[in-house]
């Protein structure tokens, strides 16, 4: 009989470039398929890369690469979008792929200290960085402001 | 037990409607104590307040809700009458209730332990008020309570993120909805592909021998056959009732989306909701008595619009009240009734939606407005006495002028018009002003429709879409490369008879582009005095766009609109061409047209608004410009300084048009400068007696809108 409850989260995998990394599931708000971005003038930059419909409404779309500064391998894979949403705030993020949802335990995440990851972490053979959200959230709601 | 959050907000809601309802009984019930059905609403509507604040555990609310009623029941009976003063109390009370329903659904408890001694102190009040004057005591039952009640139409409330929402949903299904047509004509060819299977089978069996087949081989042949015939016959079918379904599914994507842009408008009456009470207090307030009528309470305006309308209708009423309607003593001795009227219209006309505020008071008194146009400062005596009515009124709508001796609470803050003027600019509408001396003003708000849609001119730059207002663009115009000139490092164009810059859209814009010298698509704006021409990429045509506003966090985006989504579900960014304009100017200000020798013009006219206005157009286009009041001024500058052209009016003190032409062309000296007469005279007999005495040429004031002087300016010195 186990004393307390094993914290399981369920993570969405995806890839950039050639790396693999994890957002937990309860901060994506849906995955979509790979749209057109239009720059906006005067405040299109690195990370915020410009403005995407998502479901009829434009909304802002960031690049993660730039934010993790990982070069996109854009290859045979058809991109995606994921967005994410954080207290009625959401962003838009391309992505290479999608590799699918695992549901992880709190003990498996190796910590690390390397910028916005939580840890390292290797579930039924995928190898995967878990990113900080809240950090993440933080640095993006500083950037378009 | 606590009463979950969404009970809360319900009890809000019906605060907020209930509170309304009294509002408005209690205004018409001062007019009309007496009335039965007034009574019997506003006791029905404290009553339900009562009820809600008692599920809601607000005890304070429960008592003052029920000393309202007893109030009205009291009336009912007849045991007190609903004068002035109690009705002032009652409006209290209402107050409570309305900014209680204005508190967060966590503030309440707070909010009520605050207020908490107002609000025993008011019941103590109407408890007070309740008992009011011992009138007989009579023994009639009260009036029957089987009130007929106007059916209403129901209402929902909703908030604006979920409307958008919707709307974003209903036109991303037509974007998806519209693959659906090419797909259905991809399954036809595929048709004829399986047609092609039958063909090719039959001459495959054409070319055999029937000696040659064994039985087996007949009978597989024959399957062979029919499964094909089958294929094709049931994917015929199949393909019918996609057809069908297309057809239905895009009918009804359409119809959804139409029905929730229409679900944008409401009517006018819900923006008017609280000025009846505006009228009675403010009136009390005064000393006045004013009555508002609304017409056109049903017309249908955009929530949008409706929304940012609150705050210039509201300043135009007090106006009115304030410095329109007269007291009563002053409206009996001029023969008008005690009670001023305003007006408060609404009506779709001429595909726009106008509002008028107008009253029947004093009107505007010109003479007044002139003195404080130079007591202000703004301009002298003898330049005030000569502007036209049209001229004075807009000196109202200047920011800091206000017409009130002090700066009270009422309207005399001196920002008002202004800002009346720059919110009614924003929504892409205009104020017109008229009175009567003695009888009224009128104030006439001409506004579009819809916000929400936007018919607009499609382009490209820099490879993403951008749309362009179509009201205010000029002119598409494409230039070949031959016909481009640099002036400096600046180009322009010769267009509509003048030299036009020429400048790039992505430079304005920040964005990257290339500077090709192939030919040019260029738009052409203008702002009063000048066109610029905006090159870009792609002309796309006229597209009718549902506007969208652009996420708050990126703030006020310069030369940025909103944005909106194509039909293929493509972004859009609408353009703000004022702001384009002025970038546009500052761009060229820093890099201005070297003169191949500045062209230098008199303008003699005795009307400062019309010096300022023709130096202004004539400046921009580059050339340096002087002015004289009148013609013996004009005579003294062109004898010190040279002048390339002089433009003069005819009307004058000290020497008007006509004398100055013939000293003119008496001088050897400037006998053979270029004149050009502006005159607000323009018959032919006038026209001949300007050219007699020696005009080149001979305009009315009313060309200035349409560039004639400039392009006659042009044609005689460049």
């Amino acid at each position: 009989m186990e004393q307390q409850a094993k914290k399981v989260q369920s993570i969405l995998v995806f890839r950039l470039g050639h790396q693999l990394f994890g957002l937990p599931t309860l901060s994506i708000q849906e995955v979509s398929p790979i749209k057109k971005i239009h720059r906006i003038p005067h405040r299109s930059g690195k990370i915020l890369s410009g403005l995407v419909n998502l479901n009829g409404e434009l909304r802002l779309s960031v690049s993660l690469y730039a934010l993790l500064s990982v070069e996109s391998f854009p290859g045979k894979d058809i991109g995606r979008m994921i967005a994410i949403k954080r207290e009625g705030d959401c962003w838009v993020f391309p992505v290479d792929s999608v590799e699918g949802i695992l549901s992880c335990r709190e003990e498996e995440i190796k910590k690390a200290s390397d910028p916005y990851i939580k840890g390292y972490m290797e579930i039924e053979n995928l190898s995967f960085a878990l990113l900080d959200e809240e950090l993440i959230f933080q640095s993006l709601q500083k950037d378009p402001a | 037990m606590n009463p979950s959050d969404s009970l809360k907000e319900l009890f809000r809601t019906e605060l907020e409607t209930q509170s309304k309802v009294l509002s408005q009984a209690l205004i018409d019930l001062e007019k009309k104590p007496d009335d039965p059905y007034l009574l019997e609403t506003s006791m029905r509507a404290a009553h339900s307040i009562k009820g809600a604040a008692k599920v809601i555990l607000l005890e304070p609310i429960v008592r003052l809700a029920h000393a309202m009623e007893d109030c009205f029941v009291a009336a009912q009976k007849k045991q007190i009458q609903l004068d002035v003063q109690r009705v002032d109390l009652l409006l209290k009370g209402v107050d409570i209730f309305s900014n209680l329903a204005k508190t967060g659904k966590k503030e309440m408890g707070q909010w009520i332990g605050q207020t908490g001694t107002v609000i025993e102190s008011l019941i103590d009040e109407l408890s007070d008020l309740k008992k009011g004057t011992e009138t007989a005591q009579r023994s009639e039952t009260f009036i029957s309570t089987s009130l007929i009640t106007a059916p209403q139409e129901k209402v929902l409330r909703m908030t604006a993120e979920s409307l958008n929402k919707l709307m974003g949903l209903a036109g991303e299904s037509m974007v998806e909805a519209r693959w659906l047509a090419p797909f259905g004509e991809s399954l036809q060819k595929f048709k004829s592909n399986i047609k092609q299977l039958s063909l090719t089978f039959d001459a495959v069996q054409s070319n055999l021998k029937e000696e040659d087949l064994n039985d087996q081989a007949k009978a597989n042949l024959q399957m062979l056959q029919i499964q094909i015939k089958n294929i094709y016959e049931q994917y015929k079918k199949h393909l019918i009732d996609l057809a069908d379904f297309i057809s239905r599914y895009s009918f009804l994507t359409e119809r959804l989306y139409q029905e929730i842009l229409n679900s944008r408008m409401r009517p006018f009456s819900d923006g008017v909701e609280g000025f009846a009470r505006i009228v009675r207090d403010l009136g009390h307030e005064l000393g006045k008595e004013v009555r508002l009528e609304i017409i056109g309470k049903s017309t249908l305006v955009d929530r949008d619009i409706l929304e940012k309308l609150k705050s210039p209708l509201t300043h135009l009423l007090r106006n009115s009240i304030s410095h329109g309607i007269e007291t009563p003593q002053e409206r009996l001795s001029v023969g008008k009734p005690e009670e001023g009227v305003v007006k408060m219209e609404a009506r779709h006309q001429g595909g726009l939606l106008e509002i008028t505020l107008s009253d029947d008071g004093r009107g505007l008194d010109i003479d007044q407005l002139r003195k404080l146009i130079v007591e202000k400062k703004y301009l002298t005596d003898e330049m005030a006495a000569h502007l036209t009515v049209p001229e004075v009124i807009n000196f109202l709508f200047l920011p800091g002028f206000s017409t009130s001796k002090d700066l009270t609470d009422i309207s005399g803050r001196g920002v008002g018009l202004n800002v009346v003027q720059n919110t009614i600019k924003e929504i892409g509408g205009r104020v017109e002003t008229t009175f009567e001396e003695g009888k009224g003003t009128t104030f006439d708000l001409l506004l579009p429709i819809t916000l929400s849609v936007m018919r607009a001119l499609l382009i490209e730059i820099s490879g993403d879409f951008y749309a362009l207002p179509l009201s205010r663009i000029d002119r598409t115009v494409v230039i070949e490369q031959e016909n481009i000139q640099l002036s400096g490092n600046s180009p322009f164009f010769h267009f509509f008879d003048q030299d036009i810059p020429l400048v790039q859209a992505w430079e304005i814009l920040e964005l990257v582009g290339t500077r090709t010298s192939e030919r040019q698509i260029a738009i052409l704006v203008s702002d009063r005095s000048a066109y610029f021409g905006l090159a870009i990429d792609r002309l796309l045509g006229e597209k009718e766009l549902v506007v969208q506003e652009l996420d708050p966090r990126l703030g006020k985006i310069p030369h940025i609109l909103a944005g909106s989504l194509l039909e293929d579900g493509s972004p859009v960014l609408i353009l703000d061409v004022e702001d384009i304009v002025q970038s546009i100017k500052s761009y060229l200000q820093m890099n201005p047209k070297p003169s191949k020798q500045t062209k230098r013009i008199l303008i003699i006219d005795d009307s400062p608004t019309v010096r300022e206005f023709e130096a202004t157009l004539l400046k921009n286009q580059g050339y340096e410009v002087e002015s004289a009041e009148n013609g013996k001024e004009g005579l003294n500058a062109l004898n010190l300084r040279p002048f390339d052209l002089v433009i003069s009016d005819l009307d004058m003190p000290r020497m008007d048009g006509i004398t100055l032409l013939k000293e003119v062309r008496k001088d050897p000296k400037l006998k053979s400068l270029p004149v050009i007469i502006v005159s607000y005279k323009s018959t032919e007999e006038e026209r001949l007696k300007g050219i007699t005495a020696g005009a080149t040429a001979y305009l009315s004031k009313n060309s200035f809108h349409d560039l004639t002087m400039l392009q006659e300016v042009h044609k005689l010195i460049g």
